[in-house]
C-alpha cells in the first residue's frame, strides 16, 4: 500500500532518485490528494528527470483536479511546462474539453492558441464550438492553429468555412494554412475555389505554390496534369510537382503525362540527388514509356548506381513495360547482387 | 498498387519516428512502400492518403502502428549487430568511463543488456570489454543480461550459437573468444563468466528499482515494441539505474531524446549517444 503523504514528503528529498520514485508512486496510488503537491513541485523542480516523472505521474492520476491544475500551466513562461501541459491535456481527451472551452473563453491569445494545440490531436466532435470560435478569433495565430488542426482531422464540416478564409487580401501564412487544410480534406471542389479567388499556378506567389500542388494532387482532375507539369521546371518546385503527379496517378492509374515532363524527370534522375525524388521520377516515367526513348532510359536505370533508382525502374518496367519489360528485368538481374533489388524483381534467392 | 508520394513518405516517417523512435532515411522509401502496401491491403485501402490519415489520426490505441512496426522491424539478433554503434562504445565511451573510474580509484564496471533475448549482445559486450580492457579480469566487472522470456534466457545461458549468429564477429575474435563445435560456436567460459543471466520484466517497477549502479545500459531494438507510456516509464527507470557519467544505448535508429529529455546528447565518432550527467 502506497502512503501518499510519505511520498509527498519525499518529493522534497535531496536525493534525485527518491524524488523520482516518490512522483512515480503518487501516480500509481492514483489519489487526487497527491495532485496539489505534484503541481506545486514541478515549477521549482531542478532535475529534468524528476520533472518528467511528475508529468508522467499526473497523466496517470484519474482526477479532474489534474486537468484544472494543468490548464494553469498553459500560461507558464517555461516552454517545458507548457508543452507538458499540452501533452497531459491531450492524453486526458474528451473529459478535458469542458475545461478547455472555459480556458479558451477566458484566456489571453497565447492560452487560446495552446488550447487549440491541445485539440490538435483530439478527434473530438464536442470541440466544434471551440473551433467555431477560433476561426473568428481576433488573433491570427489562433485562427491558423485552428485551420491546421481542422485540416489534420479532415473536418469536412468546416471545409466551406476554411474556403471562405481564402481571400486575396488574407495574411500569407493563413492562406498557406488554408490551402494545406483543404489539401488534407481533399474535396474536388476546393481547387476551383482557390483558382477563382487567387488564380492558378501561373499566378500564385511562390509561397503558396507547394500547397496548391498538394491540393491538385489529392483533389484535382486529370485535366489538372498540365498545370502541374508546367510547375516542374520552376526553381524549387520539383518535389511538390512530383508529389502532385504521383498522387494524381494514384487516383487515376492510367493517367498519361504530357511529353514535356520527360526531360525534367530524366534530369532529376541524372542529377542523382536526392534519392526519393529520383525514385519518384523514375516511377513517373512509367506513364511515358510508350515512347521508346523513355523505355530505353528506364532500362538504363536498371544499372543505376543508386539502388533505389534500380528498384523504381523495376516497378516502372513491370507497370508499363509489358513482356519486353519483363525480359529486360530478367536480363538486368543476372548481374544484380543487392538482395533488396533482387527481391523487388521477385527473385527471392538473392536475399 | 498506389505509390507513396514524397509527402506521404515524410508524414509516415515522421509518425513512425514520433511513435516508435525509428528513423527512416529516403533510401528506405522502397522498403517502407512495400510494408505499407501490405498494411493497406489488409485494411482494404487503395489510396496511401487514407492509410497515412489512419495511422496519424485514427489509431488512438496504436494497434495499426504496432502492426506496421512488426513489418518494419526485425527480430533477428546476432553478435556484433549494429557494429558502428559498438565501435563508438568501444573506442570512446568505454575508455572514458574506465578512465574516470581509475582516477577515482574504483575497480568495478557494470553493464546491463536489457531485453537480451538469446544473449548475443551480452556476449558481444563481454568480448569488447576483454579486448579493450584486458585488466577487466582484475576488476569487478559484470554484464547483466536480462529478459522476460525464460526460454530465451535458457538459450543465453548455454552461450552456444549457430553460424548465422556469429557471421559479423571479426575472424580474430571468433577464434579467440568462441570455440567451434561442428556447426555451432560456444562462447569461451572465461568470457561467458562476465555475463550474469537474470530474469526481469522491464514493466515490473519494483524489480526495476533494484537495478542500480550501471555504467552502461544497452536496450537495443526492444522499446519499439512498447507503447508510449511504457517506453517512457522504462527509460525513466534506466535513468535511475545509470551512474552519473554512464551511457544508454538504444538501437541505432531509435532515439532516447524522443522518449526522455533527462539524458544529455553527445556526438561520438559520428554517432549520437546519450549520457547521464
Amino acid at each position: 500500500m502506497i502512503q501518499v503523504s510519505e511520498c509527498i514528503e519525499k518529493l522534497s528529498s535531496a536525493d534525485e532518485s527518491e524524488r523520482i520514485y516518490a512522483a512515480e508512486d503518487i501516480g500509481y496510488a492514483n489519489e487526487a490528494s497527491g495532485v496539489p503537491a505534484l503541481l506545486a513541485r514541478l515549477p521549482i523542480e531542478p532535475s529534468r528527470a524528476v520533472a518528467e516523472a511528475i508529468v508522467a505521474s499526473l497523466a496517470q492520476i484519474d482526477s479532474d483536479c489534474v486537468v484544472s491544475g494543468v490548464i494553469e500551466w498553459l500560461d507558464s513562461d517555461d516552454a517545458f511546462v507548457r508543452n507538458q501541459a499540452v501533452e497531459i491535456l491531450r492524453k486526458r481527451g474528451g473529459p478535458a474539453i469542458t475545461y478547455l472551452e472555459r480556458a479558451f473563453r477566458q484566456g489571453r491569445a497565447d492560452r487560446r492558441k495552446f488550447v487549440i494545440d491541445v485539440l490538435a490531436r483530439l478527434p473530438e466532435t464536442s470541440a466544434c464550438g471551440i473551433y467555431e470560435a477560433a476561426l473568428l478569433d481576433s488573433d491570427l495565430n489562433v485562427v491558423i492553429a485552428a485551420v491546421e488542426s481542422l485540416g489534420d482531422f479532415r473536418q469536412r464540416s468546416f471545409q466551406s468555412k476554411i474556403e471562405s478564409l481564402v481571400q486575396s487580401e488574407a495574411h500569407p501564412m493563413l492562406l498557406c494554412a488554408c490551402l494545406e487544410a483543404l489539401a488534407q480534406i481533399g474535396d474536388p471542389n476546393s481547387p476551383a475555389v482557390v483558382r477563382a479567388r487567387l488564380g492558378g499556378a501561373s499566378q500564385l506567389p511562390g509561397y503558396l505554390l507547394a500547397s496548391y500542388m498538394k491540393l491538385l494532387g489529392v483533389a484535382g482532375e486529370p485535366t489538372d496534369v498540365a498545370e502541374i507539369a508546367d510547375t516542374i521546371g520552376r526553381d524549387g518546385f520539383e518535389a511538390p510537382a512530383l508529389n502532385a503527379l504521383t498522387s494524381l496517378r494514384n487516383r487515376y492509374p492510367g493517367l498519361k503525362l504530357p511529353q514535356r515532363v520527360t526531360a525534367p524527370l530524366i534530369a532529376i534522375i541524372r542529377r542523382g540527388e536526392p534519392t526519393f525524388l529520383g525514385y519518384q521520377a523514375v516511377r513517373l516515367l512509367a506513364a511515358l514509356m510508350d515512347d521508346n526513348s523513355v523505355f530505353q532510359f528506364v532500362e538504363s536505370c536498371l544499372e543505376n548506381a543508386e539502388k533505389t533508382i534500380r528498384m523504381g525502374a523495376i516497378q516502372s518496367m513491370r507497370e508499363a513495360g509489358g513482356e519486353r519489360g519483363n525480359a529486360v528485368i530478367r536480363r538486368a538481374m543476372a548481374a544484380e547482387t543487392d538482395s533488396e533489388v533482387l527481391q523487388a524483381a521477385g527473385i527471392r534467392g538473392g536475399a | 498498387m498506389s505509390e507513396l508520394s514524397g509527402e506521404h513518405f515524410r508524414k509516415l516517417t515522421q509518425q513512425i519516428y514520433l511513435r516508435l523512435g525509428l528513423h527512416f532515411e529516403d533510401k528506405k522509401a522502397y522498403f517502407l512502400q512495400k510494408r505499407v502496401e501490405k498494411r493497406m491491403a489488409a485494411l482494404n485501402y487503395t489510396d496511401p492518403q487514407e492509410y497515412v490519415f489512419h495511422l496519424c489520426y485514427a489509431d488512438p490505441d496504436g494497434r495499426e502502428m504496432q502492426a506496421l512496426a512488426n513489418l518494419i522491424t526485425t527480430n533477428e539478433t546476432y553478435m556484433f549487430r549494429e557494429y558502428e554503434q559498438l565501435e563508438a562504445f568501444a573506442n570512446c565511451c568505454l575508455p572514458e568511463v574506465l578512465s574516470a573510474k581509475q582516477s577515482r580509484g574504483e575497480q568495478s564496471l557494470r553493464i546491463w543488456s536489457a531485453g537480451c533475448s538469446s544473449g548475443e549482445e551480452a556476449y558481444t559486450l563481454a568480448i569488447i570489454l576483454q579486448e579493450v580492457f584486458p585488466q577487466a579480469q582484475y576488476w569487478n566487472c559484470e554484464i547483466v543480461a536480462s529478459d522476460v522470456d525464460e526460454n530465451m534466457l535458457a538459450q543465453a545461458a548455454r552461450a552456444r550459437y549457430w553460424a548465422r549468429s556469429v557471421r559479423d564477429v571479426p575472424t580474430s575474435y571468433l577464434e579467440k573468444y568462441l570455440v567451434r563445435e561442428d556447426d555451432s560456436y560456444t562462447v569461451r567460459p572465461s568470457t561467458a563468466a562476465l555475463v550474469r543471466i537474470e530474469h526481469l520484466n522491464l514493466h515490473d517497477r519494483m524489480a526495476m528499482r533494484a537495478m542500480r549502479n550501471f555504467d552502461f545500459i544497452f536496450c537495443r531494438n526492444v522499446l519499439i515494441y512498447f507503447d508510449d507510456r511504457s517506453r517512457k516509464t522504462v527509460v525513466d527507470h534506466f535513468y535511475n539505474s545509470l551512474n552519473r557519467g554512464g551511457y544508454i544505448f538504444l538501437g541505432h535508429s531509435e532515439s532516447v531524446g524522443r522518449i526522455s529529455s533527462a539524458f544529455q546528447l553527445r556526438r561520438v565518432e559520428g554517432h549520437l549517444v546519450y549520457a547521464k550527467e
